[in-house]
């Protein structure tokens, strides 16, 4: 077991800060983040005997993506959520960074939890279809249709214009 | 933006990954003080029988079955009590019939959601709590999960639920197995005089045939995320049971 533990806290140190970010991609709130990342480091614990050998990270990826569902589904999460959302426009920063962090953490949080794993699995850590769909429990056409809807809305909250049209390639795109 | 565009605003938005201070001294003893309470009770395995379907709701009726006569009932009753004893020690605290929120089988393990506290600010609200243990093998108790809320929340425009919720709504958790892929076990207990059913992403419904200690439920569903459960009151009434946080439990090995 000792050794066991001194694994587990080496992967925390080598790994956590990894995991954070996508954390705080998935839930939209740093805050937020910590919790769901100690909340999968807690039940991935016992199990860590096995998980070591293997992949933990992905393992951990997909614990938070399904624990974040969860949570959504829940009114309860859902009006916290709500109500996070709907707070006063946050402290403005000198750095505009700052500003741009807390738009896009707000753009996230309007799309459903299932569709934020989609897309920050495929437009952040830039895992395929398939490998989306596998950590996700579904199926590589849900991601295609979720990642497309995601982009989608993202870019929508965001007042930005809907680029995928024009993409050359694209079915039925104009030319 | 494009992809690339996106990719940045993404890594941007993410932080710079800064553990809280203690962050993974804080992991390990949360991790190590849930795994001790299962280590401590495997001394209780020479004392463990087979558990059988047939005693296991009397042992965790709400409301206790009448006294059995004779010296089968007797031995029955004398079973009954060595099983909650044996629960309450793997909780650390006497357990009384009366504290028994849901109880049923689930493969071949006895599952039972256990009254608890609730957090504080589930309380006020007349939030309760409870958490969910399993037998393994050998008939000793493990931890599912120490927190799951019931009698909190409810669907946003559910009015029915709004207006019930004071009085009770009910519990309901459901337990994933890996090596039961599509095989759920949902929890569930509603107040008396409702009925319960089990309603399935696939299409599916299940009525839910509960008793004073609620019901345990096998479902074929490759989504429990997407289970809801449907109450309907002796008016005629309905609301949608709510999954709380944390209410799919996945669990290694039902039996």
């Amino acid at each position: 077991m000792r050794d066991d533990d001194e694994d587990f806290a080496r992967f925390i140190a080598v790994s956590g800060a990894r995991l954070l970010r996508l954390a705080v991609l998935l839930c939209g709130d740093p805050h937020a983040a910590q919790d769901l990342l100690q909340d999968a480091l807690t039940r991935a614990y016992p199990r860590w005997s096995r998980l070591r050998n293997g992949n933990p990270e992905a393992y951990l990826r997909a614990a938070m993506s399904n624990q974040v569902v969860s949570w959504w589904r829940s009114p309860r999460s859902r009006t916290l959520l709500v109500a996070r959302s709907h707070d006063g426009p946050a402290a403005v920063d000198q750095h505009a960074r700052a500003d741009d962090r807390q738009v896009l953490l707000a753009a996230l949080r309007q799309l459903p939890p299932r569709m934020r794993a989609v897309v920050v699995l495929r437009y952040w850590l830039d895992l395929s279809e398939q490998q989306v769909a596998a950590e996700l429990g579904c199926s590589s056409g849900s991601v295609k249709s979720q990642a497309s809807r995601g982009l989608q809305r993202l870019r929508a909250a965001l007042g930005e214009p809907d680029l995928s049209a024009v993409r050359a390639g694209e079915k039925g795109a104009p030319r | 933006m494009n992809d690339p565009g996106l990719k940045e605003r993404l890594d941007r938005a993410s932080g710079v990954g800064q553990l809280a201070p203690g962050f993974a001294e804080a992991v390990l003893a949360r991790s190590r003080r849930r795994v001790r309470r299962r280590i401590m009770f495997v001394s209780l395995a020479a004392v463990a029988g087979v558990i059988t379907a047939g005693t296991l709701v009397s042992v965790v009726a709400r409301n206790p079955a009448p006294a059995k006569t004779g010296a089968v009932g007797a031995q029955l009753a004398q079973d009954e009590a060595t099983r909650l004893d044996r629960l309450g020690n793997a909780l650390g605290r006497p357990v009384s019939p009366g504290e028994i929120v849901v109880s049923g089988v689930a493969g071949s393990s006895l599952v039972v959601a256990v009254e608890r506290q609730p957090r504080a600010e589930e309380s006020a609200l007349r939030g309760r709590a409870a958490q969910v243990w399993a037998t393994n093998s050998r008939g000793v108790f493990k931890q599912l999960s120490d927190y799951i809320s019931y009698d909190f929340a409810c669907t946003v425009g559910d009015s029915e639920c709004e207006r019930l919720r004071p009085s009770g709504l009910g519990f309901l958790a459901v337990l994933t197995d890996a090596s039961r892929a599509g095989t759920v076990f949902v929890l569930v207990n509603v107040p008396d005089g409702r009925r319960a059913e089990v309603l399935t992403a696939e299409g599916a419904r299940i009525p839910v045939e509960r008793s004073s200690a609620g019901a345990v439920v096998k479902v074929r569903t490759n989504r429990p995320w997407d289970l809801t459960v449907a109450v309907s009151t002796s008016q005629g009434r309905s609301y949608q049971l709510p999954l709380p946080p944390g209410g799919v439990v996945q669990v290694d090995g039902l039996g």
